[in-house]
């Protein structure tokens, strides 16, 4: 590990005037960007403000159109991805890049194995095992990947990115996957290697990263950049009105449609990942899931929609014993469910925004299992007026909308099979900032409709600005239920991270 | 210590192979005494060398990913054009590395369509399954070339080499090269790595468009020189050789534990399922069964013991 | 991976001493054959047992391929046969694929078998397994295939081709019966590159058709072994040539095509066997020309049948006599040949052709019923 390098100029990464043009979009407008040696400088904005085009550019992924990068006071002319590399710049992605069927010993020389003809050479030492060492003893070297957790194989990433000499390593989004106690464990690493000597570019939505490990901040906005802070001297409020160029209003609003009358009652719901789970849900109200990832959330929400199976307990809507073995069933008693995996599980992605909403349901625009066009096209163009989904066409295939934008149509799919009740599984996770707030009102709009809505969510603010009721969840087990007035933050992150406290 | 009680699943799955083998040669050594001889367990042995050495380069291949259906053609015209070559007067060693060579030269297309232009590689390799039995029918104009073929050209199929038949030492040294290969080479890791994950694989730094196309050669190299073992051992180069035989290897491959999703399977686990493969038919066969019963067994086996790998594998994750 | 390894092989070389353990009937040979084996020999001699008379024989065959039905009717009758005479039987199926026949006929010397009967898809190579039996010790009938001289073995054949000329005699015999003025106008529907077909069946026929009718006017030959090409070639020729008055298909699919053709014209009639325009024949004695050959109302008048159950017996005549000595398993000049069965609608009546039916391919086909008479 190179430590203390004789300090030339302040700067040693420079962007200067960087230009990218792709056909119809300037996507940046002549970006000035410096980052400052062995700091950890963070990299904000919304999504399509141009943070990973410019990241592109300067893992040489794609060719800028204009503009030059001085790397160490150097002109940097990469232009491949290894060139890129090879100069020092390393990217641990959010997907990780990372083989899970090899050991990470081999995930570590990925690349750069020690070889002679073609043949490995056997128990040959590499720099970065001794690293590995250094900040996770706990990974054994022999271990398949596979067996590792994701914030242990992001450790293993970020340390082949670091061993292959890199200078600068880029991270985008690394907290987005992993827990509170992960994240704290991934700031004591990237602290590591600012310790020794190593630069960060840290792409980030997430306040309480930023203001946990961040030097320097600059905040992108429409292909131009906003403005460069020092972390320390700055307020988070700043930092948002600089991100979407408004004042955010993520305070909670009471709605009205909230009633007394009970939709759905539980009681004592037992699964094999909850226990004993009690709570009702009135009509036009918003109840909160509040807990870590893993502490049952996201397991009630499957339960609820007929994914997971039940092993006791029973579920009344409407007074009514029900009993919910499939999504099938859960959406012929009016639940519909906006899944945590949008990729995966909540989106066709090759499908069209139009045949994505309508597939939830095509009751009232087909006739003997032909759907009627025109109808078709009514009920979609007014959901996606409805929720404002920023669209050329309906036409337009999923893949292609934002991450916002996507969430907007899975919540119109559900929309479509016009539910009683609405069960949002984090629903603003790699979300914007903007369009966060458009998602809050669409489902406070709802709510006043008197749809009910379970919101599961392990983003204190959300919860906090959303629901009027919050059900602290911790370890497969309900804690405590309390209002939105009663809410403070320390209190509700102690009762969360501290597994059965209350029990 | 849980990833070691882990790290050990990958080795018990093989053992399930190994058990399905031992399972089956047992049931049959009960049903037919001839099963268990020495004569009989050679035969086998060399009924199944053509898959077994085609089976270790698509093996690999099918680890990195991809897939190749051009396999049973390419030894078809391999085999014949061996058999043209001498015919024509050319010396023996002389015709089967120019065989080879066509065979190394069809991986090089099917390698350039799927790895270089992207053409999903069952429909490349489908393509050049039909061109190749084409050319191969051309070429012997639907006959079987049998006469001027001399007394050695069947010593590589029917030979011995001391009291070993040559063939099965071929096998089992390509078999080696193949396990070093996937073991101790670069080749063989970077095959896991784009099988497993190209991205990644690409973003390391690896040349995954050469290592894509080698194994694609080499597949070729090794298809077209099971032809010319086979076309010896029939004494007859004929473009009806190898009909089907694709299925046969990919039966063993997939048998032996390769994933067809890439990133997973051993060399080893391919022989195994060759063996597996190879004794059913053989025993049924001494058992006087008929092949269409023989069909059946062969695909319940074959679905059974993925359905069991799928089982205990889910089994142990959960633990 | 390595303790796998070691695993496969532990297991192996356990294989390879119990396979020495469960050869007791070997003592030549108890252990570790392969040092003692000679080379250059394909397999090591697998000696049958010295008292014959203890256990029952054992015969093996491999076939061209059971998917066809005269392949499993064969196999039936041998079956049969065999059952009678008390001796194992071993069938295995060929499919069409050298490889395939090769490792049937390996199985069979490793099984030490007394005899195999075989009939070669590629005969180059099913004759390097002959020889490779011959010098187990193992006599071998081919079935069909005659030796090419390199490797000697008798055969039973089908005598196809004298079958075809004869068809060819009796049809030119009936045409001067019912046609006494006329010129026999011929359309053959046989594909010319199927070549031992069209020599063995067309060609044949023709010969013998042209001992009556030294005259005949060969008019047309074409189409493919597809009854849809043979319709369509038969109807393109009625177009050009209304006389034509003998139709000859090499196969049942092409004799199906041209009645039916004919059936489409308005043609192809007959009144209590007498033929009104035309006669139409063919090879293959399937049970839908057999329909039309006996239909008294039809035009359809000869197919040529091969009998199973005549060539099942001969192949293991053929096997027993090389078995017991009587005969020297290279002897190649001592063939068998049968001949197959001309069924028309002369000679043979409703009953005889069941019996037929019956009696070679165990069909229960009731003639009358099918026909509607």
């Amino acid at each position: 590990m190179k430590i203390g390098r004789t300090i030339e100029n302040d700067y040693l990464l420079e962007m200067l005037g960087i230009v990218k043009r792709y056909p119809g979009v300037n996507a940046l407008k002549g970006i000035n960007f410096r980052v400052k040696r062995n700091t950890v400088h963070c990299l904000i904005g919304e999504n399509g403000a141009g943070k990973s085009t410019l990241i592109k550019i300067l893992t040489c992924a794609e060719r800028m159109t204009q503009g030059k990068i001085l790397l160490d006071n150097k002109p940097f002319l990469g232009k491949t991805v290894k060139d890129a590399m090879n100069a020092g710049i390393s990217t641990v992605f959010q997907e990780l890049n990372i083989i899970d069927q090899l050991t990470v010993e081999e995930n570590l020389t990925l690349g750069r194995e020690h070889q002679r003809g073609g043949i490995l050479l056997r128990n040959a030492p590499d720099p970065s095992f001794a690293v590995l060492k250094e900040f996770a003893p706990d990974i054994p070297l022999k271990a398949r990947v596979s067996t590792l957790s994701f914030a242990q194989k992001q450790v293993v990433e970020i340390v082949k990115a670091v061993s292959a000499d890199a200078k600068i390593v880029i991270m985008d989004e690394p907290t987005a996957a992993l827990s509170r106690v992960e994240s704290e464990g991934l700031y004591d690493i990237i602290r590591k290697l600012k310790a020794n000597g190593i630069t960060i570019i840290y792409i980030s939505h997430i306040l309480d990263d930023i203001f946990s490990i961040g030097d320097y901040a600059t905040v992108l906005r429409d292909g131009e950049i906003v403005g460069t802070r020092s972390v320390p001297q700055t307020e988070r409020s700043e930092l948002i009105r600089m991100m979407i160029g408004k004042v955010v209003q993520s305070k909670y609003l009471p709605v009205k449609g909230k009633t007394d009358t009970p939709l759905l009652r539980v009681r004592n719901l037992t699964t094999s990942m909850i226990r004993d789970f009690s709570f009702t849900l009135n009509k036009g109200e918003i109840l909160g899931f509040y807990g870590l990832r893993g502490a049952g959330k996201s397991e009630t929400a499957r339960a609820l929609f007929g994914l997971d199976k039940i092993i006791s307990g029973s579920i009344e809507i409407e007074n009514k014993p029900v009993s919910i073995t499939s999504p099938r069933k859960a959406m012929r008693y009016g639940i519909a469910m906006v899944p945590e995996e949008r990729l995966t599980e909540g989106l066709f992605m090759k499908l069209s925004v139009k045949d994505n909403i309508a597939s939830s349901n095509y009751r009232g625009i087909s006739h003997a299992g032909i759907a009627n066009k025109k109808k078709t096209r009514d009920r979609v163009e007014k959901l996606v007026n409805e929720l404002d989904v920023r669209i050329h066409s309906i036409e337009q295939q999923a893949r292609t909308l934002s991450g916002g934008n996507q969430q907007k149509v899975v919540i119109g799919k559900c929309l479509n099979a016009s539910p009683r009740l609405l069960i949002l599984d984090e629903p603003t996770r790699g979300v914007d900032v903007g369009a966060k707030e458009e998602i809050y009102s669409i489902i406070r709009k709802l709510a006043r409709e008197n749809v009910s809505i379970l919101v599961c969510s392990s983003e204190y603010d959300e919860i906090a600005a959303l629901c009027d009721r919050v059900v602290l969840i911790a370890g497969g087990r309900i804690i405590t239920t309390l209002s939105n007035a009663e809410l403070d933050s320390q209190r509700v992150r102690m009762l969360t991270m501290n597994k059965g406290v209350m029990t | 210590m849980k990833s070691i009680l882990k790290f050990k699943k990958t080795s018990y799955q093989q053992l399930v192979i190994v058990g399905v083998l031992l399972l089956i040669m047992a049931i049959l050594s009960l049903a037919s005494p001839e099963f268990l001889t020495t004569v009989n367990l050679i035969n086998v042995l060399r009924q199944i060398v053509s898959v077994v050495i085609a089976g270790c380069a698509v093996t690999l291949l099918m680890i990195s990913g991809n897939f190749d259906l051009s396999i049973g053609s390419t030894m078809a015209l391999a085999g014949t054009m061996t058999a043209i070559f001498v015919t024509q007067g050319i010396p023996l060693p002389a015709a089967i590395l120019m065989s080879v060579l066509i065979g190394m030269v069809i991986g090089l297309i099917n390698g350039v369509f799927v790895i270089m232009l992207n053409v999903p590689s069952i429909i490349a390799t489908l393509g050049t399954m039909y061109i190749m039995k084409g050319i191969a029918w051309v070429t012997t104009g639907g006959n079987s070339i049998h006469l001027g073929l001399g007394q050695d050209y069947t010593f590589l199929g029917r030979g011995f080499l001391g009291p070993f038949p040559l063939s099965i030492l071929i096998a089992i040294f390509t078999f080696l090269v193949f396990y070093f290969i996937q073991s101790r080479t670069l080749l063989g890791k970077y095959t896991y790595a784009i099988g497993a994950n190209r991205r990644t694989a690409l973003l390391s730094g690896i040349n995954v468009y050469f290592y894509g196309v080698i194994l694609y050669v080499l597949v070729g190299l090794l298809s077209a020189f099971s032809g010319v073992i086979m076309s010896s051992r029939l004494g007859v180069g004929s473009a009806s050789i190898g009909v089907g035989f694709e299925f046969d290897v990919i039966v063993a491959v997939v048998l032996g534990g390769t994933s067809l999703n890439g990133g997973e399977g051993s060399v080893l686990g391919t022989i195994t399922g060759a063996l597996i493969v190879g004794f059913i038919a053989n025993g049924l066969n001494l058992m006087g069964i008929h092949s269409f019963y023989q069909d059946i067994v062969k695909g319940i086996v074959l679905v059974g013991a993925v359905l069991l790998d799928l089982t205990l594998k889910s089994k142990l994750s959960k633990t | 991976m390595k303790k796998y390894f070691v695993f496969l092989l532990a297991t192996l070389i356990l294989a390879g001493a119990l396979s020495g353990c469960s050869q007791p009937a070997a003592p030549s040979e108890p252990v570790a054959p392969a040092e003692s084996a000679a080379p250059e020999e394909p397999a090591a001699p697998q000696e049958p047992a010295e008292e014959p008379a203890e256990e029952p024989l054992v015969i093996g065959q491999v076939f061209w391929g059971l998917h066809d039905s005269y392949q499993q009717a064969h196999q039936q009758q041998t079956a049969k046969y065999l059952e009678e005479l008390g001796i194992t039987y071993l069938p295995m199926d060929g499919q069409m694929k050298p490889e395939v026949q090769t490792a049937a006929m390996e199985d069979l010397i490793a099984r030490g078998v007394d005899g195999i009967i075989c009939q070669a898809y590629d005969q180059a190579s099913m004759e390097l397994s002959i020889k490779a039996a011959q010098e187990a010790g193992i006599p071998v009938v081919s079935f069909v295939n005659v030796s090419s001289g390199d490797v000697k073995y008798p055969s039973v054949e089908i005598a196809e081709e004298a079958s075809a000329i004869e068809m060819g005699r009796i049809i030119g015999q009936k045409f001067k019966e019912i046609f006494p003025d006329k010129q026999v106008k011929l359309l053959t529907i046989s594909d010319e590159s199927v070549e031992w077909a069209h020599n063995q069946r067309t060609l044949a026929f023709v010969s013998g058709l042209k001992e009556v009718h030294p005259d005949l006017d060969y008019v047309f030959n074409g189409g493919q072994s597809n009854r849809e090409v043979a319709y369509a070639v038969t109807e393109d020729v009625l177009q050009r040539d209304k006389d034509i008055n003998l139709i000859f298909g090499y196969d049942a699919e092409n004799g199906l095509g041209a009645i039916a053709a004919l059936e489409a014209a308005g043609r192809g009639k007959a009144d209590n066997y007498v033929a009104l325009t035309e006669f139409v024949a063919s090879v293959d004695g399937s049970t839908p020309e057999i329909l039309e050959v006996m239909d008294p109302n039809c035009s359809y008048v000869a197919t040529l049948g091969l009998r199973p159950k005549v060539n099942a017996r001969s192949c293991v005549d053929l096997l027993l006599k090389l078995i017991n000595g009587e005969m020297d398993m290279y002897e190649t000049q001592q063939n068998i040949k049968v001949p197959s069965q001309i069924i028309d609608c002369w000679n043979m009546d409703i009953d005889s052709t069941q019996a037929y039916l019956k009696d070679e391919w165990e069909i229960d086909l009731d003639i009358r019923a099918e026909l509607g008479l």
